[in-house]
């Protein structure tokens, strides 16, 4: 296995969050919310992890599972060789400075009673990095990194664009040089114009200083530029993933085959040849998750046995760097997970 | 085909206390029967609140339209009577909007909403009424519609929110019917259950569609022509396949570059440097200028429209016989002249 020779940054291991609902007898029967139902996956130095998938599919949830602002139900984050929410408060405080996010909202992500220059400092500070003067000269060469003005020290939010106070709010993450940045939706509340400023500003960070993402959105033209790995999620599950050029090419789960097709393409010539690949119904319910695979109730290809088997990730290619959780939808012939090792030896 | 809604020269200003915003700023265009055009524009160009100027539902003050006319069949909306217009309101020009929640009344079943438009409207008594609402809700793909006419609007998911909304607006077989982002607030699977949902029933109502939208892939798929707002005013118009294979806006190009597309591998996207303008009093000229690549000593004045082909318009002085040598030899390598 040739992924496991790079030492990950990140592991997630069969992590499950659920949330309970109010109500109940004696609180007993309580209805559950499940979020992020046993999501598996790692993340290498360098790479860019796309995650996509629609309202409600637990990406958010996962983001924040990562990065330790919310606790699994089970299951283990482990970064750079700590679990993180078995460690010791004081010593997850050190870890979070290498793990930042970025938020979707620019809006209600920065306090409107800070100036930019204290948001900037904000993370030096708590982390006792640089003081003085230098922390000052910190903050200006942040600010000339993510391409504000020096002049934005001493404004406050409200006197800049959707773009700028998301910009401000990068500045914020890379501070502490962290390793990880968790991206939220960074560009979905912005204009199109302005999401590709932001979206190059994260790719010349990325290779500037060496960034590790985990790119959270539901935009798959957005994700596939900056991805190299792309997970899909369906009602909590990972129900496919691989790197991004194999996945645009060669989809093997229904759900990402329908969810490429669903994305329009600005170019009619395409637009016009292509076949639309359309799924009924809404995504069901988090509080009443259909047996079997979770998906079976939307999909074209769905069989009997899709009702009652739940399906697990299984390798689709012999590094094992493509998995997908469909044994039924016609593709391609799918070996055994034995057989693609036998092969790979 | 004739154009059976006709904008001429309109101007819709906001008067506020920095000053007079030009939210729509002499716009002008042509729809014609049965067709599909899109308005593409980022927020803030004066693409919404040109529909609702269409339809009369600004607020006035701050709002007032200050110049223009809206022909529909020939008749000027500005200046038609109140009780005049809302017979044409909801009946012959339809509008759905980007929010289906805050578009529906939270505590009126949805059956009673639709019957009562398609009652006042079409004048059919109760009951005839409530059959037509059923039809058009199992048209739009509601299943068991009668029954669902008792649900109230939470009871719906979003995009089946937005397919009452669209039964409500077509119950009463509108000519033209306006859409404001109808899928912008919906997931990309049921964003693509609306845009065929729209473009089927268009074909069975023979409706003109002028669709509101920042998304140029759905502008692919489902327009017939295209016009481009930029800071209230319309920068190009032209059929949707020229517009996509020749365009002839700096803007335009930009605004097309620098959306990733899931068909091609690009290295950086070609950003617009800056920000779309808030038009607060302007000053005349190109109101692109200042993020222009092209910018020429006479972009400091108005453009006119340009004409480089049949059916496509342009207003930018690149195509113009002012323009400069230096600007169009760059305009070549990106081949917007």
């Amino acid at each position: 296995m040739k992924s496991s020779e790079i030492k990950p940054l990140l592991e997630v291991r069969d992590v499950r969050k659920h949330f309970s609902l109010a109500g109940g007898f004696f609180e007993r029967d309580k209805a559950r919310v499940t979020a992020v139902d046993g999501v598996s996956f790692e993340v290498r130095p360098g790479e860019t992890l796309g995650i996509v998938g629609e309202s409600g599919c637990g990406k958010t949830t996962l983001g924040r599972l990562i990065l330790g602002l919310e606790a699994p139900s089970s299951g283990e984050v482990i970064f750079e060789g700590s679990d993180i929410h078995r460690i010791a408060s004081a010593e997850l405080r050190k870890l979070r400075r290498h793990m930042q996010i970025i938020f979707q909202d620019p809006f209600s992500s920065l306090n409107p009673r800070m100036t930019i220059e204290q948001i900037v400092a904000e993370p030096l500070e708590i982390h006792g990095v640089l003081d003085g003067s230098d922390r000052l000269r910190k903050v200006a060469e942040l600010l000339d990194r993510v391409g504000l003005p020096q002049s934005a020290c001493r404004r406050y939010p409200h006197e800049f664009s959707g773009g700028q106070r998301q910009r401000v709010g990068i500045a914020r993450a890379i501070a502490l040089n962290p390793r990880l940045i968790i991206a939220d939706e960074p560009v979905s509340a912005l204009d199109v114009s302005i999401q590709a400023q932001v979206i190059n500003l994260l790719g010349k960070l990325q290779r500037e200083l060496g960034l590790t993402y985990i790119f959270i959105a539901h935009d798959l033209a957005v994700v596939k530029h900056v991805s190299t790995r792309i997970a899909v999620m369906y009602l909590g599950k990972i129900v496919e993933i691989a790197g991004t050029d194999e996945i645009f090419s060669n989809p093997q789960h229904p759900y990402t085959e329908a969810l490429l097709s669903a994305v329009p393409i600005p170019d009619p010539n395409i637009e016009g040849r292509r076949k639309r690949i359309l799924l009924q119904g809404d995504v069901p319910s988090p509080i009443r998750i259909p047996p079997g695979c979770r998906f079976h109730t939307r999909c074209n290809y769905a069989q009997p046995s899709c009702s009652t088997q739940s399906p697990e990730l299984a390798a689709q290619s012999t590094d094992f760097s493509h998995l997908a959780a469909c044994p039924v939808a016609p593709f391609k012939t799918r070996r055994s997970v034995a057989a693609l090792a036998e092969e790979g030896q | 085909m004739s154009s059976i809604l006709s904008v001429q020269g309109l101007k819709t200003y906001f008067t506020t206390e920095a000053g007079v915003i030009h939210a729509v700023d002499d716009l002008s265009y042509d729809l014609k029967a049965g067709e599909t055009l899109a308005i593409v524009g980022e927020s803030g160009c004066g693409k919404s609140v040109h529909a609702l100027s269409i339809l009369r539902l600004l607020p006035e003050p701050p709002a007032k339209i200050i110049a223009g006319k809206i022909l529909f069949h020939g008749k000027d909306l500005l200046r038609m009577p109140a009780d005049e217009m809302r017979k044409i309101r909801g009946d012959r020009i339809a509008m759905i909007f980007q929010e289906p929640m805050s578009s529906l009344n939270p505590v009126i079943n949805i059956g009673e909403q639709i019957t009562e438009a398609v009652r006042l409207h079409l004048k059919l008594p109760e009951k005839a009424a409530r059959a037509r609402t059923v039809e058009m809700l199992s048209k739009v793909g509601i299943p068991h519609a009668s029954e669902r006419i008792f649900d109230y609007p939470h009871q719906f998911s979003g995009g089946m929110r937005q397919r009452v909304m669209i039964a409500m607006a077509l119950s009463c077989n509108p000519e033209v019917l306006i859409a404001d982002e109808p899928t912008t607030a919906l997931d990309v699977t049921i964003q693509a259950q609306i845009l065929e949902l729209m473009k089927s029933l268009q074909q069975e109502f023979h409706m003109a569609i002028i669709l509101i939208t920042h998304n140029l892939g759905i502008v692919a798929e489902i327009a017939d022509d295209v016009l481009v707002m930029y800071a209230g005013q319309g920068i190009e118009k032209a059929p949707t396949g020229r517009l996509f294979s020749d365009l002839k806006h700096p803007y335009t190009w930009g605004l097309l570059n620098s959306v990733p597309k899931i068909s091609r591998q690009q290295q950086t996207l070609e950003s617009i440097e800056g920000q779309p303008p808030v038009v607060l009093d302007p000053s005349p000229g190109c109101r692109f200028q200042e993020r222009c690549r092209f910018r020429m000593e006479i972009c400091g004045r108005d453009p006119e429209n340009f004409s480089p082909s049949a059916d496509h318009t342009v207003a930018c002085w690149l195509h113009g016989p002012r323009a400069s040598g230096q600007a169009l030899e760059l305009a070549k390598k990106y081949e917007i002249v």
